[in-house]
């Protein structure tokens, strides 16, 4: 079981300013993804990193 | 309806001149955008300035290559110097770049002459391409349809005859969607195939640039074009770029081809599973292995897609999300708000768990040389449509749409949709060809043979 974040309280701190009506469409669009997040990262060992790249190279060479 | 290397080849033999396949293209544009929707900006004056230049150049024995003198459009999200590049938002309605795209210069490098740029999908966040702003994109095959998104003015265009290669970008399924549902070829090469450069983004490290085309042998030529390496998008591979010809007459003999039942053959159309497998059977028969393969998780992989895709898109969109909401539409609003709420935490993770699935996945290329899929369940939806019933299941038409295309790039493989067939409905099936990195060569084989 995974414990649900206060998704309301969550969105007014990152500054967001909506209806009754859109928080309860975010709300329940994050309660079907936060189970999802968490299986998925359930198995992950401490030396994988992430996917995303970045090379000095590249920027040097920009 | 005339291929872009049957035009290329009448061109050589001095049957037609690039004047007049532009012209044709201008009037096909005029007469048909009115219904369809699919050009926002058409750059008529330059271009039949373009192809003057063009003609003169072919007269003086100058040949840039198959693409010399072909009208070719643009999504409206690659940047276009002094021409207006919106992004299908009205953010940036007014905005008019002072520098091309690196897809925009090497398609002028090559004489490509560009007639206009297509709609999209609102900031290329969407499936749909009924833009709130910039109007509804109609499907040629049934107006009643949408052509897909987010790249659905491009699909659009190539299938009526507009032009005979238009450019999409793919950040979860962009080019092969409208493809699909359209009935065109569309290729999302390798990630870091084909710059970026000078295109607004969505997702940063989910974003291709590819073609979509009548063929697969017009996209090849279109690919060799367009890749290569370019210093200015720190993402694009620096492996040299492959210039790409197909066999004549084309060798499948060795190719092993893999499928997998689970999940891309549950709750999909009938018409569409009938489809796939006869594409399947069709490969067989010129020689191909047929190999029924086993994948990693495909909904794990979504979920990853979707949360990487959440953080990066409310990421660069942040100073317009927060202040300027009345520009945006709802629809738009809601994944930008949901991306607010996905903490660094999870998109971290979501990074870390792609490595592991791209790692498991990379085990599948020992097996077989590409993998069929269908590109999407089922044919094009209606327009205002919210959800599907799929299997005897309501799905919501994004989710519905994007669930095979999406996975493909978070593994950043290339991939191409092929027309296989038709709904009951009269509508386009996709069969979605998928290849291992830089494996864009054995996915275009094996789409020129089942086309």
């Amino acid at each position: 079981m995974v414990a649900m974040p206060d998704w309301k309280t969550l969105a007014a701190a990152r500054g967001l300013q909506l209806c009754d009506a859109e928080l309860a469409k975010l709300a329940a669009a994050m309660d079907a993804l936060e189970p999802a997040c968490k299986a998925l990262t359930a198995n992950l060992t401490h030396d994988v990193e992430p996917a995303t790249t970045f090379s000095e190279e590249a920027v040097e060479a920009r | 309806m005339m291929t872009l290397l049957e035009a290329a080849a009448q061109l050589r033999a001095r049957k037609v001149s690039t004047r007049e396949l532009v012209a044709d293209s201008l009037a096909t544009i005029e007469k048909l955008n009115p219904q369809l929707n699919a050009f926002l900006t058409v750059t008529a004056e330059a271009a039949l300035q373009h192809a003057r230049q063009c003609d003169d150049e072919l007269a003086a024995g100058r040949d840039r290559g198959p693409l010399h003198g072909i009208p070719v459009a643009l999504k409206d999200n690659f940047f276009t110097k002094g021409v207006r590049t919106t992004g299908g938002s009205k953010l940036f309605a007014d905005h008019v770049p002072d520098y091309d795209s690196a897809v925009t210069e090497k398609l002028l490098e090559a004489g490509a002459v560009i007639v206009g740029k297509t709609g999209l999908h609102e900031l290329a966040y969407g499936v749909t391409s009924n833009n709130a702003h910039f109007g509804t994109i109609r499907n040629p095959h049934n107006h009643g349809r949408i052509p897909g998104g987010s790249s659905g003015g491009s699909g659009a265009a190539v299938q009526s005859g507009m032009v005979f290669m238009a450019m999409g970008s793919d950040t979860g399924g962009s080019i092969r969607i409208p493809a699909a549902y359209c009935g065109t070829v569309g290729l999302k090469p390798t990630f870091g195939r084909v710059s970026r450069y000078g295109m607004f983004p969505l997702g940063y490290s989910l974003d291709h640039a590819g073609p979509l085309t009548r063929t697969c042998r017009d996209a090849v030529e279109t690919l060799n074009a367009i890749s290569g390496y370019d210093s200015r998008d720190p993402s694009c591979s620096t492996r040299p770029a492959e210039n790409i010809r197909l066999e004549e007459p084309l060798y499948v003999k060795d190719l092993k081809v893999g499928y997998s039942e689970e999940f891309f053959f549950e709750r999909i159309d009938p018409a569409v599973d009938k489809a796939v497998n006869q594409a399947l059977r069709r490969i067989e028969e010129l020689g191909a292995t047929v190999v029924r393969v086993k994948l990693p998780s495909i909904p794990a992989i979504n979920t990853a897609g979707r949360v990487i895709l959440f953080g990066e898109a409310s990421a660069w969109l942040e100073p317009y999300h927060l202040n300027r909401r009345s520009e945006i539409s709802p629809e738009v609003l809601a994944l930008l708000d949901q991306g607010r709420m996905v903490s660094a935490t999870d998109y971290v993770n979501a990074q870390r768990a792609r490595r592991t699935l791209q790692r498991e996945f990379a085990q599948v290329w020992k097996k077989v040389d590409v993998l069929f899929t269908p590109t999407i369940p089922m044919g094009a939806p209606p327009i205002g449509a919210s959800t599907v019933t799929l299997g005897g299941v309501e799905e919501d038409v994004r989710a519905a749409t994007t669930k095979f295309v999406r996975p493909i790039n978070v593994l950043g493989l290339p991939a191409l949709s092929v027309p296989c067939g038709m709904t009951a409905d009269g509508l386009p099936i996709g069969l979605q060809i998928v290849g291992p990195p830089f494996g864009e060569r054995k996915v275009l084989t094996a789409g020129a043979a089942v086309e």
